[in-house]
């Protein structure tokens, strides 16, 4: 069929195009000059090479690294019991939290951050690695709670009886029972949390200490730069590869579409 | 029972108040870090602003005042709405072929196309903006394909430009609107489409009077999400066009960091959350009315 | 001489590596209700897709009044389709739902309104119009997929088990207003189901299906009075079940031997020796306290001393389990219509089955 073709090519063209800013950071980075440039003079691999001996970038990436798998841990936990609350009992003001847990998806993020650096100012937790922890929780409760909330709903309660009546206690009840059952939903929730972490620049800009940057921000500080290195682009399409991995990676095992799918 | 006994209690909500300390946590988080902070906000846009102080806690609207009753905020409002609902129509037509094809490609297909359209997810934003701003560099990759093409003679400035940012905020978030209308368009049940076709019905008019109005929440959705986070984009802004172009979000930064006027920025802030807030609304009347939505159900 | 309205010929469908549709041939006349009866996975549902052109064989022809339809897409093929969850488009009235397809064949607006009425009070529902599918009730919604199906007047009439999502009584009701609503029109009908029971009431014949193949294409009541194999005769109804051979083989009856007890059947073309399989319904069966006759010249040819084990009472009718030469466990359904005539558990009676009921089967390796 006609129409089906033209479709196909439409999505591929468009696919293309998608990967084009990706694809261009490759050939702009090779290039042996001290400045960006294109089309590319010469050709060198050294400016590879060179992220990987800048010691700053590695400094910023341990403590994105640090910070991500820090909000991730604590975010996933914390709203794994609040979704077992919210799927076991119908306490009362249920909507009002639940509205509460959806509120930081419906700010748009710099409203998010502003008031909150506004805030920490007046309670000292500006510029502090704790700050940004915890207004990245903001951020990541939700997306985490929206996840559990579908997995730990479809639980079946029986199970859980069952071995109580045969005497397991939580510890066991919870590795043996709950966690095999939304197996898939945490490490989901999980990653997810963590990339977007790890990813964020505008939290990370304003509410970070000027020593302490993280990856995101350093690059963004070395955009600022008039004259870009070519090390920022090779840097850029490393991030890249890693993504592009982690996401077929991800597709494979936990699937993509089932728990990105934003609201509704 | 013991200490195992005492533990258990806390975890079990069906016990009778462990709910509370269960959802205690992220109570608390989400009131401290986001509910106290935005009413805080909110507060301070009726705040009167104070050179030495910062601002002064008396219920003032000076900063409204301000705002509207100069031509260039106004043009600020006109510039990120423009922005924001150029985008979001775009997104739109561009991808909803794309979550089409996509909800009906399987296997191998799949894996690669969702690579590449999911990637600016997974990838932090300042990569693919980084990567348009080398391709809209004057003598770049885009001007010598526009100029291969005859359609541009001379360097190309579409860097500081409306359309370099919707191009790259449309880049951005083409995953957000692409996984809402592949859900969507995947939850219409087959049935439905193969029954229109024992009725006699061609693909196009299955697709326009069946697949349209049923994925007409996901459209709404969709549309909701990439207005929201393109109107309030500060980095690509900041990036691609600098201060050429007066928006909202670089405004309140601009506020907040050099003159330091909180209050301002705080109404700048709040007036910004309405705008998105109108515009939710009107999304959603407006889809409403197209599909008669308040009739009928999913059935 | 009967039309043909619809042949199927030599059909093979396969899903990856499991082949669903094994050569298939069928023939549906004019104006009948021919029913595909299986249980799931028999490839019922395939068949009926394959005949809409929903999906397309791997081999064989499918001929619509002559014509051979493979190439068609499901536009073309002038059929009518009732889908398992009926399918209505929830976004458009009971109004647009049944003119759908006469919108697509732009037939004027007077003519479309005039269809959309007739099909209303044919399903006897005459003001719903306006309303959309969310208000109204199951067998509501049924009706009117069947009306939007009908009314672009197609040549065949496709159900794919349209009332399993009914309640039971709901059920009956619809089974018999469907038919009754076939009768009138006359429209040639494919239905599938996995109730025996529906395929009985809705069929003028049926078509027993496993496994890729059809079994058995005959009446209601042939297939199951009279049924070809063991797997017709179990998925329709229910059967005592023995194993035996054949042990003489007389011009109007044989002689089945079966774990010490000897049947009496009148089924033949068996020969002495052969394994077979013998099947007896429950209600064929009849209990008496006593041999009936005196005279051994007059006794009943299969008559067999047993014990009752359990009674269940169903208000019109009673299930007997009986031990047979303490080995066999036989159900027997018979109707109460005397409290008196009730046996009770411990008592001895008397099995009376006619040489006709007792069903032979040969052995075959795979059942159907």
């Amino acid at each position: 069929m006609r129409g089906r073709t033209m479709l196909k090519i439409y999505v591929y063209v468009l696919w293309f195009v998608m990967l084009a800013p990706i694809a261009i950071t490759f050939p702009v980075a090779v290039t042996n000059t001290a400045y960006m440039t294109f089309p590319p003079i010469g050709f060198t691999l050294n400016w590879f090479k060179e992220c990987f001996r800048d010691q700053i970038l590695a400094e910023t990436l341990i403590r994105s690294l640090e910070l991500a798998a820090l909000s991730a841990t604590s975010a996933v936990v914390i709203a794994l019991l609040s979704s077992f609350a919210f799927v076991r009992k119908n306490f009362p003001g249920k909507n009002l939290v639940e509205a509460l847990f959806t509120g930081p998806r419906v700010v748009p993020l710099i409203i998010l951050v502003l008031g909150m650096l506004l805030f920490y100012h007046s309670i000292g937790l500006a510029e502090t690695f704790w700050g940004l922890v915890f207004s990245h929780l903001v951020i990541t409760i939700p997306f985490a709670f929206r996840t559990l909330l579908a997995s730990v709903s479809s639980l079946d309660i029986q199970l859980e009886w069952s071995a109580r009546i045969l005497g397991a206690n939580w510890l066991t009840m919870f590795f043996r029972v709950i966690a095999p059952q939304i197996k898939t939903g945490l490490i989901a929730a999980f990653m997810f949390t963590f990339i977007t972490s790890f990813n964020n620049v505008t939290m990370a800009l304003f509410l970070s200490a000027p020593g302490e940057r993280t990856l995101p921000v350093e690059l963004f500080m070395r955009l600022q730069v008039g004259g870009i290195s070519p090390k920022v682009p090779a840097f850029s399409f490393i991030l890249a590869l890693v993504g592009l991995m982690l996401l077929i990676v991800l597709d494979k095992t936990v699937g993509i579409y089932k728990y990105l799918a934003g609201e509704e | 029972m013991g200490k195992s006994g005492l533990v258990s209690r806390l975890v079990y909500p069906t016990r009778r108040y462990s709910w509370i300390i269960m959802i205690m946590p992220g109570l608390l988080v989400l009131v401290i870090f986001f509910l106290v902070p935005m009413v805080r906000l909110a507060q301070l846009a009726f705040y009167q602003p104070d050179p030495i102080w910062i601002y002064k806690p008396a219920f003032t609207l000076t900063n409204f005042a301000k705002f509207f009753s100069d031509p260039f905020y106004w043009g600020m409002i006109f510039n990120s709405l423009r922005v924001g609902l150029l985008t979001t129509v775009c997104t739109l037509l561009v991808g909803y072929p794309i979550a089409y094809y996509l909800s009906l490609s399987r296997g191998t297909e799949r894996t690669i196309l969702t690579a590449g359209f999911m990637l600016p997810l997974f990838v932090t934003m300042l990569v693919g903006t980084l990567g348009w701003y080398i391709l809209f560099l004057p003598f770049g990759l885009v001007q010598r394909i526009l100029q291969s093409l005859g359609l541009v003679s001379g360097p190309l400035r579409v860097l500081k430009t409306f359309t370099a940012l919707v191009v790259v905020l449309g880049y951005l978030h083409l995953p957000y609107a692409l996984l809402i209308l592949v859900s969507s368009i995947q939850s219409v049940p087959r049935e439905k489409i193969d029954a229109a076709r024992t009725l006699g019905a061609p693909t196009w008019m299955i697709f326009l009077k069946i697949v349209l109005p049923l994925t007409m929440p996901g459209i709404t959705s969709s549309a909701i999400l990439v207005f929201a986070l393109s109107s309030s984009s500060y980095l690509v802004p900041v990036l691609i066009t600098g201060q050429s172009i007066p928006l909202l979000p670089i405004a309140i930064w601009r506020y907040t960091n050099e003159t330091l006027n909180w209050p301002f920025a705080a109404a700048n802030a709040l007036i910004l959350f309405a705008i998105t807030i109108v515009v939710m609304y009107g999304l959603i009347l407006l889809t409403n009315r197209i599909s008669r939505r308040g009739k009928w159900e999913v059935v | 001489m009967e039309q043909i309205v619809l042949q199927l010929e030599k059909l093979n469908k396969s899903f990856g590596n499991l082949h669903v549709l094994k050569d298939l041939d069928l023939e549906v006349a004019k104006g009948e209700v021919l029913t595909l009866l299986g249980p799931s996975g028999c490839g019922k549902t395939t068949t009926l897709n394959l005949v809409a052109g929903l999906i397309n064989p791997d081999s064989g022809k499918i001929i619509l009044r002559g014509e051979i339809v493979n190439a068609y897409s499901p536009q073309k093929r002038k059929v009518g389709m009732v889908f398992q969850s009926w399918a209505l488009f929830p976004h458009m009235t009971v109004y647009e739902n049944i003119a759908f397809g006469l919108k697509v064949k732009k037939w004027p607006k007077s003519k479309i309104d005039q269809k959309v009425r007739e099909m209303l009070s044919l399903i006897q529902l005459p003001n719903i119009q306006n309303k959309f599918p969310s208000q109204l009730s199951g067998g509501m919604r049924q009706r009117v997929a069947f009306a939007r199906a009908l009314a672009v007047e197609p040549d065949v009439l496709l159900l794919d088990e349209p009332f399993s999502n009914l309640d039971e009584l709901l059920r009956r009701q619809m089974e018999v207003e469907t038919r009754r609503l076939q009768q009138q029109i006359g429209i040639t009908t494919l239905f599938v189901t996995h109730n025996q029971e529906e395929a009985l009431v809705m069929s003028d014949r049926v078509a027993v299906m496993s496994n890729g193949k059809i079994v058995q294409v005959d009446t209601p009541l042939k297939v199951y009075n009279d049924p070809r194999t063991s797997f017709v005769c179990e998925f329709l109804g229910d059967a005592n079940i023995f194993e035996g051979q054949v042990s003489e083989v007389k011009a109007s009856h044989v002689l089945v031997e079966c774990g010490g007890v000897t049947f009496v059947s009148s089924r033949l073309g068996f020969n002495a020796g052969e394994e077979v399989t013998v099947a007896i319904r429950p209600e064929r069966i009849s209990l008496s306290r006593d041999t009936g006759s005196s005279d051994p010249a007059n006794l009943f040819p299969n008559m067999f001393p047993a014990r009752v084990s359990e009674v269940v009472y169903k208000g019109p009718t009673a299930v007997y389990s009986l031990i047979l030469k303490g080995v066999h466990n036989v159900v027997v359904t018979e109707q109460c219509l005397n409290p008196e005539e009730i046996k009770r558990p411990g008592e001895e009676v008397y099995l009376k089955i006619p040489p006709d009921a007792v069903l032979l089967f040969k052995k075959e390796r795979n059942n159907g």
